[in-house]
């Protein structure tokens, strides 16, 4: 190895070093990287507003100087850090948590799982809790509102469970209504009971499965109710729940109509902004923007189509045949700097959502790289929107992957310098190698078989993981370098041009550090037994 | 341990990846167990005292070259347990060998050129 190869290795071991240290090869979720935390804590911000415990949403204006500044109470559009922290430790106190204001995993992982509408939620735990009753009732206060079924959405200084009957009545009703509406999309299966019950909760948080039942309804147009008073909550249920996945996929609509104080489907500028973002979706999807144009043809036909067509990526997409697609769209992307501004635009404008929507931009990812290519211009602010929403997502699966290759290469590593082989017995086996892999084996004549068989398999074991390892490292390497080559070495976009990379081989990974996990399993139990 | 420390590491260690060799050895094997240990734990230490003590008989020898060239001995009276650590060292030589390559050299190579030079002065 030449001089310039060892200063090589130096720099990238430094590199990787770097890599891990600032969260560009995978997130810790208990990161402290600033970017990460404030980030994280922006959509927080976020989250308790739908739950009713923030007066005001965070603002989206990435103009706002706060934001340059890293000021985290004027960039949620609040006047002091004390609401928020208030905030916090309300829902906090309410899901049970440990009331101290700071958003650390568990307070992450229940926000998420209340207000996300992407994120598994655990049913159980909500609802056999007593003491988290009140966010309960503001989570599912928020589902109904958003389907549509109540007038209003959570707010602060409500006390839903007790204090306020009104609106103990309004999430009743709403049940009352949701139970009705699943009646409606799926007639031959067993009546919910409209109440805070585990199989009624569970489906109201289910959003993928609310999506396959509107999907089925659809394709059964004889299912349609009679009754007008049926008929028009069904319509309005199903504008609603795609209009929430029109949401989750980073389309411009909200959920819930919080400007007017009410859900329900009427011609206004709520409305409207549905209708864009469908034709905008339409198009997106390879679809004339006139197929959805409600004057064009039945809403219906639009909404069978467009419930389908999620169902359809969900399932059935197959993976992306050509992954230089990939690469080929961020580089025409990087190249058209006007194209870029808007791009960063976007992604800092994307504000909550850029959490949200992992498995929906996944397979939405998969589809538009492979139509991208030549109308990236159009749709490529669209297209690095989504995909910033799915790094957040990928970056903690892969974390987990990153961890178990790095300790796979450690192993190695070890192995590597090992000039005797660990667990060797000059009653039985002693091996030695060198660091070019050469081995010296020495078999006592009266060793036990058993106890060299032993050795023998937990060294091509350790050779094994240290292969496997390497590999994901190399890859994450390979990653980190072409991060570099671009220019762009902090914040999202680093971290999103290094994820559209990993996106590739993501599946590889891992098979891998599942490979690498189950060997180390095997190999301590080959050391167990010696 | 860094990744820097664990790259220098492997990169002072390693002189030739182009040539894969394994040998064998069987015999009573007779050594104290402070040879297996710290600074005495050198092949040459072990085969001095080893010898010293008995006999030993290479039992199997493979040279593997890059090109593909392969040179192997097996002793036709060596223990079923003894030819098999002898083979079973020889995938683990090539996977790990590979897997150097792959890691390291294929890395450094990529590196090369893709990272901008730490500036020089004159």
């Amino acid at each position: 190895m030449n001089g310039k190869e060892q200063a090589a290795f130096s720099r990238l071991g430094a590199a990787l070093d770097d890599a891990v240290q600032l969260g560009y090869v995978g997130i810790d979720p208990q990161t402290q990287n600033a970017d990460v935390v404030r980030a994280r804590r922006r959509v927080v911000g976020e989250y308790l507003f739908l739950l009713g415990y923030l007066a005001k949403r965070p603002a989206d204006d990435t103009r706002d100087r706060s934001q340059r500044t890293g000021d985290l109470s004027r960039s949620l559009g609040h006047d002091s850090d004390g609401d928020i922290r208030e905030a916090v430790r309300n829902f906090q106190r309410d899901a049970g948590l440990t009331a101290d204001g700071w958003v650390g995993p568990e307070t992450w992982d229940a926000v998420q799982q209340l207000a996300s509408f992407e994120y598994p939620t655990d049913v159980t735990r909500w609802i056999s809790g007593e003491k988290q009753r009140e966010v309960l009732w503001r989570a599912v206060y928020l589902r109904l509102f958003a389907f549509g079924l109540t007038k209003l959405p959570p707010r602060p200084n409500s006390r839903l469970q007790s204090k306020q009957e009104q609106t103990a009545q309004d999430i009743s009703e709403g049940l009352g209504d949701f139970v009705r509406a699943v009646a409606v999309l799926q007639p031959s299966a067993p009546k919910l009971e409209p109440a805070l019950v585990r199989e009624t909760v569970s489906l109201l948080f289910d959003q993928h499965a609310v999506c396959a039942l509107v999907k089925v309804y659809l394709d059964n147009p004889a299912w349609a109710p009679k009754q007008k008073q049926n008929l028009q909550l069904i319509k309005s249920f199903l504008c609603n729940t795609a209009r929430i996945e029109l949401w989750l996929y980073g389309y411009n609509v909200d959920i819930g109509n919080f400007k007017r104080k009410g859900p329900f489907f009427k011609p206004d500028r709520f409305t409207q902004s549905f209708d864009s973002a469908m034709q905008d979706f339409c198009s997106d999807h390879g679809k004339e923007k006139a197929f959805c144009a409600r004057s064009q043809r039945e809403e219906s036909d639009v909404l069978g189509w467009f419930f389908a067509h999620l169902v359809a990526l969900r399932l059935d997409l197959p993976d992306l045949q050509n992954p230089e697609d990939a690469d080929r769209v961020v580089e025409r992307v990087l190249a058209d700097e006007k194209t870029m501004t808007g791009v960063r635009g976007a992604i800092k404008s994307l504000g909550a959502r850029l959490w949200d929507g992992v498995t929906r931009a996944w397979n939405w990812i998969k589809s538009v790289f492979k139509k991208v290519v030549t109308t990236v211009k159009r749709v490529a602010k669209r297209v690095i929107t989504n995909i910033s929403r799915f790094v957040h997502g990928a970056a903690l699966k892969v974390f987990s992957h990153v961890v178990a290759a790095i300790k796979a290469v450690v192993d190695g590593v070890d192995f590597l310098k090992e000039k005797i082989v660990r667990g060797s017995d000059p009653e039985h086996m002693v091996v030695f190698h060198d660091k070019d892999w050469d081995f010296e084996v020495f078999v006592n004549a009266s060793a036990d078989p058993a106890v060299v068989d032993n050795l023998t398999e937990r060294i091509a074991l350790r050779c094994e993981v240290f292969a496997v390892g390497g590999k994901i490292v190399g890859n994450l390497l390979s990653i980190f370098l072409s991060t570099l080559r671009n220019g762009v070495t902090t914040g999202w976009f680093a971290l999103m041009l290094a994820f559209v990379r990993i996106f590739k081989s993501v599946k590889q990974l891992r098979a891998f550090s599942q490979r690498a996990l189950t060997l180390m399993t095997e190999l301590d139990g080959l050391r167990a037994q010696a | 341990m860094s990744f820097q420390t664990a790259f220098e590491s492997v990169r002072d260690g390693i002189t030739d990846l182009s040539q894969l060799n394994v040998r064998t050895f069987t015999g009573e094997i007779v050594v104290t167990a402070a040879k297996l240990e710290g600074k005495d734990a050198t092949l040459a230490g072990f085969l001095k005292e080893a010898t010293q003590q008995g006999k030993l008989t290479v039992v199997g020898y493979t040279n593997m070259k890059i090109d593909g060239d392969v040179d192997q001995f097996i002793s036709a009276t060596a223990a079923e347990s003894a030819i098999a650590a002898h083979n079973n060292a020889v995938q683990a030589g090539q996977a790990s060998r590979a897997a150097t390559l792959d890691l390291f050299m294929g890395l450094v190579r990529e590196g090369i050129g893709k990272i901008k030079p730490e500036a020089t002065t004159k």
